[in-house]
């Protein structure tokens, strides 16, 4: 039986407003709100990720004391800055694309990934001084958490060099704000890993 | 929305945010005392985790363009504060 019945169409609640895309409350948000969901489940993930960080530094201090010493520090503040500098461009291609300037928008985005590959070619130099040091993911649990979450957060910046190029390519309005919000989230979740991993001491 | 009296959405607040983000990257550098390998304290450990969330806080704004569903970004820097409040909480009570 259809419940529907029980109640006169007028006592129904409505699916979706008028111009909200039957999306509701994440209507409001830029881009798809598929993407959003997106967002929100990769900060829990990565920030529960680095909560477990804190906690395993909780029970071996020294351990991780000794090996966040082998850190490059300034390569990691470096690396900050690339990442944002790469979000303003992909934040500015949308905005010369909202302007209807469809070249200017796409060499933004080639820039933003651009600065996406510089920021891959010194993870992989930061990799490489640590394998010639002979750590690897498993040298002890510092390096396991270590390579695994600057290792998927790395995995997300190739996806996202992939998106910008897709974008760039089927330039409409929501996609350049979808696939450019799969950047930002790239520049944020490692604004957080940053100074949990490289720092917190 | 406005960033220095320049309206959110435009090509000047998103570069006057990138140079914000700059500065804050340089707080965290400061903060965490990059080139030093003294242990922080509670002092430096609670300034990289409001520097932390500053930055976040920006992305989400100008980057994420939030400053047009500020229900959301309040939802978003809640969310962050949580979990970044929990990174530093425990780094503060870990043995030194």
């Amino acid at each position: 039986m259809d419940g529907t019945q029980d109640f006169p169409p007028e006592d129904r609640a409505p699916v979706s407003v008028p111009g909200d895309n039957g999306w509701g409350p994440l209507s409001g948000l830029p881009g798809n709100p598929m993407m959003w969901i997106l967002i929100a489940s990769e900060l829990l993930v990565f920030g529960g990720a680095l909560i477990g960080f804190a906690g395993a530094r909780v029970l071996d201090p020294q351990l991780f004391a000794d090996s966040q010493s082998m850190l490059d520090r300034p390569i990691g503040a470096l690396n900050t800055a690339v990442l944002l500098t790469s979000g303003l461009f992909a934040a500015l291609a949308v905005q010369a694309r909202r302007e209807e300037k469809g070249t200017l928008s796409r060499l933004h985005l080639g820039i933003a990934a651009l600065f996406g590959v510089v920021f891959m070619v010194v993870k992989f130099v930061e990799y490489g001084e640590k394998f010639a040091a002979g750590i690897d993911v498993d040298t002890n649990t510092f390096f396991t958490l270590y390579f695994l979450v600057t290792g998927f957060h790395l995995a997300h910046v190739v996806f996202g060099i992939i998106i910008l190029g897709l974008v760039a390519i089927w330039n409409s309005e929501e996609n350049l704000e979808t696939g450019t919000a799969f950047w930002h989230m790239v520049d944020l979740v490692w604004v957080l890993i940053f100074p949990v991993i490289y720092l917190m001491r | 929305m406005r960033i220095f009296g320049i309206s959110s959405g435009s090509m000047k607040a998103l570069v006057v945010a990138w140079v914000l983000l700059m500065l804050l990257t340089i707080g965290t550098a400061v903060a965490g005392k990059v080139g030093a390998d003294s242990h922080l304290g509670p002092v430096w450990l609670g300034a990289l985790a409001v520097v932390t969330i500053l930055k976040a806080r920006m992305i989400l704004t100008e980057y994420l363009g939030l400053y047009r569903a500020p229900g959301w970004r309040s939802g978003f820097t809640t969310t962050l504060v949580v979990l970044v409040g929990a990174m530093f909480t425990l780094a503060a009570l870990t043995p030194v």
